[in-house]
């Protein structure tokens, strides 16, 4: 604009053919120019050959250079109050861009005080470039076309503006249209449209990246006095983009963006009055924001998300589950539909509500999982909410129709709560049927979660629930009877769950009591459990009833000392189990229990016991029995109630016809014995022989 | 002269009086035990490899030189003997090495184009993201978080399982020697200052 300008100030005089005008250096603030020259040659036909030229042209402090600038004007017609230039053209090189050939034209009318400069050609970034710049009753318009900007070009010309490292890479093409009005006090009114194909870009590191990615921005801003009012919308739908740790995909799942805000300069705030995001059949959101700028830069001081409606599984994959990578919920699965609400507050979530919508999740290795689940999660920080959102609800509940805990399924149930910053409060009694009896939880709280001092209160009861069901459902060797028992307090600290005091627990009509049990990361990669188990009185009856082991009576006492469970499976323990001493119960043993036993530990007392003479009797009494289990190393050592002469006494009979069930194996692969008392339970009775 | 031996003779009391058990880190064996763990999780096949054993000293000496040592220290200070055995494996290194083998063959590819590399404090670490495609950056991530979980895990089970607790660094820098000395023409690795370099 200036240069023009600076043309009009020179009248040529008409009495001399070839005007030159050696001006040298010429400096104002916005620009300086060196060794300019203008020349006039004033032609017989009354046109002019105007041309205007600089070894050097500095525009905005050193921020644009070019030289070798000639701007020339072949036919300048110039009438009292009038200026025309049909053929302008203007050469050069600038320092960032490159050589520069540029031809388009100008008029300048001072009656209306209008002008009209068009420009075309020239190369930004490998795209040629139109400029269109009027003048007419005060406004201006303009009008800047730069329809196939190669982007490795602009990163290339941007990363002379930026510390070096920091421009990254790029790849593919944009088309660019400015357009902007107003007066000479200032824009009034600028539209922005973007359309970038095939970006394939990131950032150095590759935290930020795309991969042949379509995106279109249109951004409409009009202004009054320091308040500009700014519509944008944005989409894409080609591609793919990663933005650590998210990654989307948007050919499959394009999405689309917009915002209606409200930029005011004096106060320094971007107020925005409604934002959207959507990803059809993923996400759909909406809420408000407002952006502050100060020193350091754009913060985010508040933004609320009214509404977002997220699909499952497909919203959790691609914008959760990232996040959850290494903890206990990174295999999670999920269906169904969840509403969410939520304040941030200086960048911080101050509350937040999720309502769920015949919601399932199920941890893909069983741990737990939740279906046909209902109802509202509420959390709020009270410190900030209670100013920013005092009715938000503090009362959580939902509702669920099946669940799974540990791999065992549970039923319908209900749970209250309260969560408040990092606390968490059950406010009713969760009940929750498991099996054919019920896990009740009479307190939980949860205080300072995630802190290093996160502590953690629970007060449990089981009641009965059948053992059949139980082993059957943890694919565990088959028990009958019951298990019920009271979990006192249990704590949680530094990854490792620690129960104060002994778990007792009633069980095959006796009683069992779990002591020093420690489950170090119940929910990590490698849970660890360590107890000691006792028990007294277990009837042999209940336990081996529905249990295709063969009948025994007499009850039994014993103990499971030091156990250690790796990933729920026992790897180490010194177990033993004998006849209770003062048990004034029949003893007596069926000879299938015979057979399966002296299998298991074994001896080949099957065969002799259902074709002799034995083969008659249904049952024997005994004296006395039990077995002694060292597990170390996947290796069971074995042993009895006494040494035999060689080996040692499992069963030791009573009366006649008396059995003796001696056990000379005194190492037994664990493993193998595991199988072969599964192998047991399938078998059912035998087919020879007396049946039980 | 009988000055001077009664001064010696003090000085011998007194030194002897003011034994210092250093308790001894058998960097041998745990080299030993290093490669065997990294050529089990790497499915590695030997031959294409350098052992600790082929490194100067033949292990069996070292193992003759170790037990020496151990047995004269044995004779002066009974007390310092501990019982080491690297190769001893509980069913939590057990677990923790299939792991990590499991998850070292999905890794394997990120390691041959040089998007991931072996770290100075024995763990993997990413190198350069952007040669990992955009769709599988994310599981990278979570590759490696996991892996590195496993190998600290197992660096603490090691010293645990030995009755050395505070042998963890020590292990652990014998593991970021030793897979630096195993790794594969090509992959890369963090320095001593914590630079990349290409093996």
């Amino acid at each position: 604009m200036c240069f023009f300008l600076q043309l009009f100030v020179v009248t040529p005089v008409s009495a001399v053919e070839v005007l030159q005008l050696d001006i040298g250096d010429v400096a104002s603030a916005d620009w300086s120019a060196r060794a300019t020259r203008i020349e006039l040659n004033l032609g017989s036909s009354g046109a002019i050959a105007a041309r205007i030229s600089a070894h050097e042209v500095t525009l905005g402090a050193d921020a644009e250079s070019w030289t070798d600038v000639t701007l020339s004007c072949p036919e300048l017609e110039i009438a009292a109050a009038f200026a025309r230039c049909p053929q302008l053209s203007i050469t050069g090189t600038s320092a960032n861009l490159g050589p520069q050939r540029l031809a388009g034209s100008a008029v300048f009318d001072a009656r209306d005080q209008a002008a009209e400069i068009t420009i075309e050609g020239g190369s930004v970034a490998g795209s040629a470039l139109q400029l269109d710049a009027k003048l007419a009753g005060g406004r201006w318009q303009s009008q800047l076309d730069l329809p196939n900007i190669d982007l490795a070009s602009l990163l290339a010309l941007a990363a002379r503006f930026l510390p070096d490292g920091e421009a990254g890479q790029a790849d593919g093409s944009m088309g660019l249209k400015l357009s902007a009005e107003g007066t000479s006090s200032g824009p009034l009114a600028m539209s922005l449209a973007i359309d970038a194909r095939g970006v394939t870009a990131g950032n150095a590191s590759g935290t930020v990246a795309t991969d042949a990615m379509s995106t279109k921005l249109q951004l409409n801003a009009t202004r009054s006095n320091s308040a500009w009012q700014i519509r944008a919308t944005q989409s894409g739908d080609a591609g793919q983009a990663y933005a650590e740790p998210v990654f989307v995909d948007l050919a499959t799942q394009p999405q689309r963006a917009a915002i209606d805000a409200v930029l005011d300069l004096d106060r320094q705030t971007l107020e925005i009055a409604s934002w959207e995001f959507e990803q059809p059949g993923m996400l759909s959101a909406t809420g408000t924001a407002t952006v502050v700028q100060t020193d350091e830069g754009f913060r985010l001081a508040r933004l609320t998300a009214n509404r977002v409606v997220a699909q499952l599984p497909e919203a959790f994959d691609t914008y959760a589950r990232p996040y959850l990578f290494s903890t206990p919920f990174d295999a999670l699965e999920s269906a169904g539909a969840v509403e969410m609400r939520l304040l941030l507050n200086d960048g911080q979530p101050a509350a937040f509500s999720a309502f769920l919508d015949d919601v399932a999740i199920a941890d893909k290795t069983g741990r737990f999982g939740l279906s046909g689940a209902t109802g509202a999660v509420h959390w709020r920080d009270p410190a900030v909410a209670a100013l920013l959102a005092p009715d938000w609800p503090g009362q959580s509940q939902i509702a669920w129709t099946a669940a799974t805990l540990m791999q065992l399924p549970a039923g319908a149930a209900q749970i209250a709560f309260v969560a408040e910053a990092q606390d968490f409060r059950l406010t009713s009694p969760l009940e929750l049927p498991l099996l054919d009896g019920e896990l009740k939880i009479n307190e939980l709280e949860v205080l300072r979660a995630g802190a290093e001092n996160m502590q953690l209160l629970l007060d449990a009861a089981l009641a009965p629930v059948s053992l059949t069901e139980l082993t059957t459902a943890l694919g565990w060797p088959v028990f009958a009877g019951q298990i019920g028992g009271r979990l006192p307090s249990l704590s949680y600290r530094d990854g490792v769950v620690e129960v104060g005091g002994k778990l007792q627990a009633q069980l095959f009509g006796g009683n069992l009591q779990i002591g020093d049990l420690r489950v170090v990361q119940p929910l990590g990669n490698l849970p660890q459990l360590f107890a000691d188990i006792r028990f007294t009185d277990f009837d042999l009856e209940t336990l081996t009833e529905t249990f295709s082991f063969g009948r025994i009576t007499g009850h039994v006492d014993g103990e499971i000392a030091g156990l250690q469970m790796l990933q729920w499976e026992p790897v180490a323990f010194t177990a033993s189990l004998s006849s209770t001493a003062k048990d004034s119960t029949k003893r007596r043993i069926s000879q299938r229990a015979v057979e399966n036993i002296s299998s298991v530990s074994g001896g080949g007392a099957a065969a002799a016991l259902s074709s002799g003479v034995m083969g008659f009797f249904d049952d024997f009494a005994y004296d006395a029995l039990g077995l002694k289990c060292q597990l170390r190393d996947g290796i069971c050592n074995m042993g009895g109630i006494a040494k035999a002469k060689s080996g040692y006494y499992i069963v030791r009979g009573k009366g006649l016809p008396r059995i003796d069930v001696i056990g000379y194996a005194s190492q037994v692969d664990w493993a193998r014995l595991l199988e072969q008392l599964k192998s047991i339970q399938e078998s059912g009775p035998p087919t020879t022989g007396p049946s039980e | 002269m009988r000055r001077l031996l009664l001064l010696a003779s003090t000085a011998l009391v007194a030194t002897a009086a003011c034994v210092t058990i250093n308790v001894y880190f058998p960097s041998a064996e745990a080299a030993e035990a290093a490669d065997r763990i990294i050529d089990e999780v790497r499915g590695a096949n030997d031959n294409s490899e350098e052992s600790a054993a082929e490194l100067g000293v033949p292990a069996r000496l070292r193992h003759t030189l170790a037990a020496l040592a151990a047995s004269a220290l044995d004779f002066v200070v009974p007390a310092a003997h501990a019982q080491v055995d690297f190769n001893a494996s509980s069913p939590a290194t057990r677990s923790l090495e299939a792991s990590l083998k499991k998850r070292f063959s999905d890794l394997k590819p990120y390691y041959q184009s040089g998007a991931i590399g072996v770290t100075r404090e024995a763990t993997v670490a990413i190198r350069d993201r952007n040669l990992i495609p955009l769709p599988e950056r994310s599981r990278v991530l979570k590759l490696v978080a996991d892996q590195n979980a496993d190998w600290n895990a197992l660096y603490v089970e090691i010293a645990r399982a030995n009755n050395h607790p505070e042998w963890e660094n020590q292990i652990r820098s014998t593991f970021a020697e030793r897979n630096v000395a195993k790794l594969e023409s090509g992959w890369w690795y963090q320095d001593s200052s914590g630079g990349w370099k290409q093996k």
